[in-house]
């Protein structure tokens, strides 16, 4: 690489929010102060279940520097939720986690606030909790939400099951009917159980937010939030908050990995901000993210294989057991269950005979919600882990055994015809010898694998482009910059589509002229707003040709945009400033898109680990990690990069360390000492291979693949070393060495 | 966090003198990595925090008779970097690297991680294995505490009331000495030790038999622990794997360390055994490696 001080200099920063972010000059949610600003605190509760006797919060109303101090009973009931509304914004009769928000104070400053929590009484009757979600179904299971009450308030597609504590169940492919015939006909059926634990998203910013209630009655919002959209529907539908009384002011967030979609405290923020008419603020301390965030839900996975003679799998059953915690309200799909379930758990594979069904339960622990991979980390795990494990037990190669598996019919191109098959074996081999499959090791090393299908899930978007009349061309979107560098990414392709330097195009974060837009998440955001980009410089071209035409008195047609401007007739060119510049006023264009069938773009990619395990200590030595990837059209090769190693380490921290530590209700690792996520001297080189791109699958996805293959790879490494059995993850030193004790004393 | 005055000196006596008017409500403040976080968390709640860092003739590196002296506001990236330390200690420069991260490093203070008192602190390890001591001053004087003797309790220690850490002396060590730390981090680098052990190893004329020995435990009790037992296993017997195995045993049976994320008090029971050995070992290692410093304790977890 050669560059020029000179240039290094005068380049931009590559990143739009690059130079705000190191110099400190951006603003977070929790930097917003607006004159007269009260901190607000809320009291939560101490018990997993409990019937609330009384609260008494009268010395806490004397407290000089207390202006508002609201518990349930002072709200109108409402039940909030992303798609199953069935939380309160403070806990009316009883309280279903540790954790849970019990009455709120608002104050001058934040030490009179804890303060004044402390001076709230409140009399709680303990009632029989449950945490296991395969104990909450048994049929003395103590119940957390009436089953009327559940059913009353069920999302659009939630089925609730019949068993005690159900949220919701889905059930995809043959019925059980199938399963069994295909089983009992089977060579070999293999079954396997596994769990996983609650994990945090670890971003660094904690949720934050102010409210502000202005003269017209309008409430404007400052949010740790990534999809302004679907914020003003939580409010409108939750607390009757109707879209003509919200203004929601866009800000960068300092991470998100899934967990920045909900409403958080922004409903409590409102009603103090109503009591006191004063801007609130609510910022949670990571205890209380640890202890009432919306982690990654908690899961027991049960996955039973029929597999022929030859190594074909002939029938799969896969039951997974997910803890929803005391509320349903963080998840958004409106099945009440977890987008990725079913792509995790049919996996990459055709399996001709085969069924999912996915539980969703109550539980008395903090209600789970979205992180990178939501259902798919936990079902992706399960399936990779098995599928290592099916082909050892019954002496199959774990590299053959999958592509053997593997699916090879062609995939949808983005515009519906059949297109390019899989590449499954290619990412396979290219992900195994990146961590020296096959070449000699110690026998304490270890070596894994696993295979992921990925797919981006639909959804509307919106976005507006202006062409000024000098030429400088600002995309307006209400993406939210949530660290991945979408808006970046945005810059970049409207450039290139016009053809023009990234220089003369601006990003512009605004909700003003749209109603609707999906918002960060799912892998989604470059492929679609993506879409939605190129489409309105389409039209924008479109046009400033036609004003061309018609200046020049010839036909449209005539006029072809070219990059950076037109060809006219006669092959004169016309730049895009030119053109621009005939207009009477600048050139705007919105759109409004919905996202079909045919948008969701199907890769493959494969993750693999090398690890060393002491035997003596059970510790893990992660040594060498791989991914390899199909892809399409990459837009920012480094942002890209970042996505993979990004996704990469939290899924390495899924797999030997993170976890919330439940025991009975009560998470026990509350702070960051406690709870820890791989720091860049725990890893080693990421070593990534992108497949030559495939320009077929268009803009492909890359935000979350990574994170559930990294997890069974380094699973899968373990039973390299150990022999083949189940393992929970984390994979906690403890038990590594207990494994290997018994490992070496049967022996 | 409660509300409370901050005082910045800038001599010890004019600290000493808050210290006396404040009372048990006064805290001293240097780096704060710690103390801030428990204020945070309200386990602590001072009256009034008395900020020493700008008093300039608690820092700095230098030796001082039979001893290295290291003034109490000497930052832990200090201590990591100095050439004396390097020269002296090699376990301990790499002892003082193995703390929380460099962003820590470079603003905690020797003396604020000395007197906060948490079995887990990586430093008070090594530094008993080295038979360090500190000079505590107060408006009566000073007196000389031995690390060994200064741990109480969980976050306890003999720093009296109006008394200040003022100072580390860590005396060099005897001929044919060696010492060793592992702090066994089997989550991040910038965790706590699961367990972490601190050696001191001192050969006979003979070069075959142990001469006299220290063994520390981290966050295997609720002080630092010196194991004694452990330590009079060694003394005498012929050198090698056998006796260091022996004094893995015996301080096994002696930790008593809590059950926590990191693991169930009998793990770690577990570790204390395998890590005391084979700290023995970095340690034997070190007087075959070149020159008479030998190698520090880089970990084999």
């Amino acid at each position: 690489m050669t560059s020029s001080p000179t240039a290094t200099a005068s380049a931009p920063p590559r990143r739009i929010d690059a130079l705000a972010k190191v110099t400190g000059a951006a603003t977070y949610a929790a930097d917003i102060s607006r004159p007269g600003t009260l901190w607000a605190k809320a009291l939560r509760s101490p018990h997993p279940h409990a019937r609330i006797v009384s609260i008494d919060t009268r010395r806490a109303r004397a407290l000089p520097g207390v202006h508002a101090v609201l518990t349930g009973q002072d709200l109108p009931d409402y039940r909030v939720g992303r798609a199953m509304r069935d939380m309160p914004v403070l806990a009316r009769d009883k309280v279903r986690f540790i954790g849970e928000k019990v009455a709120a104070v608002a104050a001058d400053t934040m030490v009179i606030a804890e303060e004044a929590l402390s001076l709230i009484e409140v009399e709680y009757e303990e009632l029989p909790a449950v945490f296991d979600p395969l104990e909450a179904i048994q049929p003395d299971a103590p119940l957390i939400h009436e089953p009327a009450d559940v059913r009353r308030r069920v999302a659009p597609k939630q089925v609730v099951p019949d068993f005690p504590n159900g949220v919701s169940q889905r059930i995809w492919g043959a019925s059980m009917d199938e399963v069994e015939q295909a089983f009992a006909q089977a060579d070999h059926v293999v079954e396997h159980t596994f769990h996983t634990p609650y994990q945090h998203q670890v971003y660094l910013e904690p949720h934050a937010c102010t409210v502000e209630i202005d003269g017209q009655g309008v409430a404007h919002i400052w949010a740790s939030n990534k999809a302004p959209f679907l914020l003003l529907t939580y409010l409108e539908r939750g607390i009757e908050l109707t879209r003509d009384r919200v203004q929601i002011h866009l800000l960068p967030l300092g991470g998100d990995f899934g967990g920045k979609g909900s409403f958080m405290d922004i409903p409590l923020a409102y009603f103090l901000a109503k009591a006191t008419r004063r801007p609130v603020r609510l910022l949670m301390s990571y205890t209380e993210e640890m202890m009432a965030g919306n982690p990654r839900h908690a899961c027991t996975l049960v996955v039973r294989s029929a597999v022929a003679a030859d190594g074909r799998i002939t029938a799969r059953l896969l039951r997974a057991y997910f803890t929803s915690g005391g509320y349903a309200a963080f998840k958004p799909s409106p099945d009440a269950a977890l987008p990725g379930i079913r792509r995790g758990a049919y996996a990459a594979y055709h399996i001709p005979v085969m069924r999912v069904e996915a539980n969703m339960i109550y539980t008395n622990t903090v209600p789970g919600g979205h992180m990178r991979s939501p259902g798919e980390a936990q079902t992706s795990y399960a399936v990779e882990c098995h599928m290592e494990l099916l082909a050892r037990e019954l002496g199959f190669d774990p590299i053959e055994f999958r592509i053997l598996n593997a699916p090879t019919a062609p995939r949808p191109t983005e515009t519906g015809e059949p297109g390019s098959p899989p590449r499954a074996a290619e990412v396979l081999r290219a992900a195994a010898q990146g961590v020296g499959w096959g070449t000699p090791k110690s026998p304490d090393v270890g070596r894994g694998i696993a295979l992921i299908e990925f797919t981006t899930s639909p959804g509307i978007y919106s976005a507006g482009l202006v062409v000024r009349r000098d030429g400088h061309v600002v995309f307006r979107t209400p993406i939210v910059e949530n660290g991945s560098g979408s808006l970046t990414v945005f810059r970049q392709i409207v450039a290139e589509e016009f053809g023009i330097s990234p220089h003369d195009v601006t990003v512009e974060q605004t909700t003003e002229g749209f109603d609707e837009d999906r918002g960060v998440g799912g892998s989604r955001v470059t492929r679609l707003e993506g879409r939605v980009a190129i489409q309105l410089v389409h039209t924008a071209q479109a046009r400033l040709a036609d004003l061309l035409a018609a200046e020049l008195g010839v036909s449209a047609a005539e006029v072809r945009a070219e990059p950076g401007g037109f060809r006219l007739p006669g092959g004169r060119f016309t730049s895009l400033a030119e053109a621009a510049s005939l207009a009477d006023e600048d050139v705007v264009e919105i759109l409004r898109y919905e996202a079909t069938a045919h948008d969701a773009s199907i890769v493959y990619m494969a993750e693999g680990a090398e690890i060393r395990v002491d035997r003596e200590t059970g510790a893990i030595k992660l040594l060498r990690v791989s991914s390899a990837h199909e892809v399409g059209r990459v837009i920012d090769p480094l942002l890209f990069q970042t996505q993979i190693d990004g996704g990469l380490t939290q899924g390495i921290g899924y797999a030997l360390m993170e976890g919330l530590n439940v025991e009975d209700g009560r998470v026990t690792n509350l702070n960051l000492h406690e709870y820890k996520i791989p720091t860049i001297a725990d890893l080693p080189e990421l070593k990534t291979v992108l497949l030559p791109p495939d320009l077929s699958l268009g803009i492909t996805p890359i935000g979350e693949g990574p994170t559930a293959g990294i997890t069974p790879a380094i699973v899968n490494a373990l039973v390299d070393v150990l022999g083949p059995r189940p393992f929970d993850i984390p994979l906690r030193p403890e038990t590594v060495q207990r494994v290997a004790a018994e490992r070496a004393a049967s022996a | 966090m409660n509300l409370f005055d901050y005082r910045a000196v800038g001599s010890v006596d004019e600290a000493l003198s808050l210290l006396a008017e404040y009372g048990d409500e006064a805290k001293l403040i240097a780096g704060g990595t710690a103390l801030v976080i428990m204020m945070k968390q309200n386990l602590v709640q001072p009256s009034c925090l008395v900020d020493v860092r700008n008093i300039s003739d608690l820092s700095g590196i230098r030796t001082s008779g039979e001893a290295l002296s290291i003034g109490s506001l000497t930052t832990h990236r200090e201590v990591e970097t100095s050439p004396l330390v390097a020269r002296h200690f090699p376990a301990l420069a790499y002892t003082y690297s193995k703390v929380a991260t460099i962003r820590i490093r470079d603003v905690a203070t020797v003396g604020g991680n000395l007197a906060h008192g948490d079995p887990s602190l990586d430093p008070p390890v090594t530094l008993t294995a080295l038979d360090a001591r500190v000079r505590l001053v107060s408006g009566e004087g000073e007196r000389v505490v031995p690390l060994d003797e200064l741990y109480l309790d969980y976050y306890e220690t003999d720093v009296r009331q109006g008394e200040l850490l003022a100072e580390l002396q860590v005396p060099f060590m005897p001929p044919r000495s060696q010492a060793a730390f592992i702090k066994f981090l089997p989550r991040t680098e910038d965790d706590y030790g699961t367990v972490t052990v601190g050696v001191r190893l001192t050969l006979d004329e003979s070069g075959q038999r142990c001469a006299d020995a220290r063994v520390v435990l981290g966050a295997a009790a609720s002080t630092t622990l010196r194991v004694r037992d452990a330590e009079a296993v060694l003394r005498g017997q012929a050198i090698g794997d056998a006796a260091f195995r022996e004094a893995g045993a015996v301080a096994r049976e002696q930790a008593d360390p809590v059950s926590d994320i990191r693991g169930s008090s009998d793990y770690k029971k577990d570790m204390v055994e395998v890590f005391v050995r084979r700290a023995l070992r970095q340690a034997l290692d070190g007087f075959q490696a070149a020159g008479s410093n030998g190698r520090d304790g880089a970990p084999t977890a």
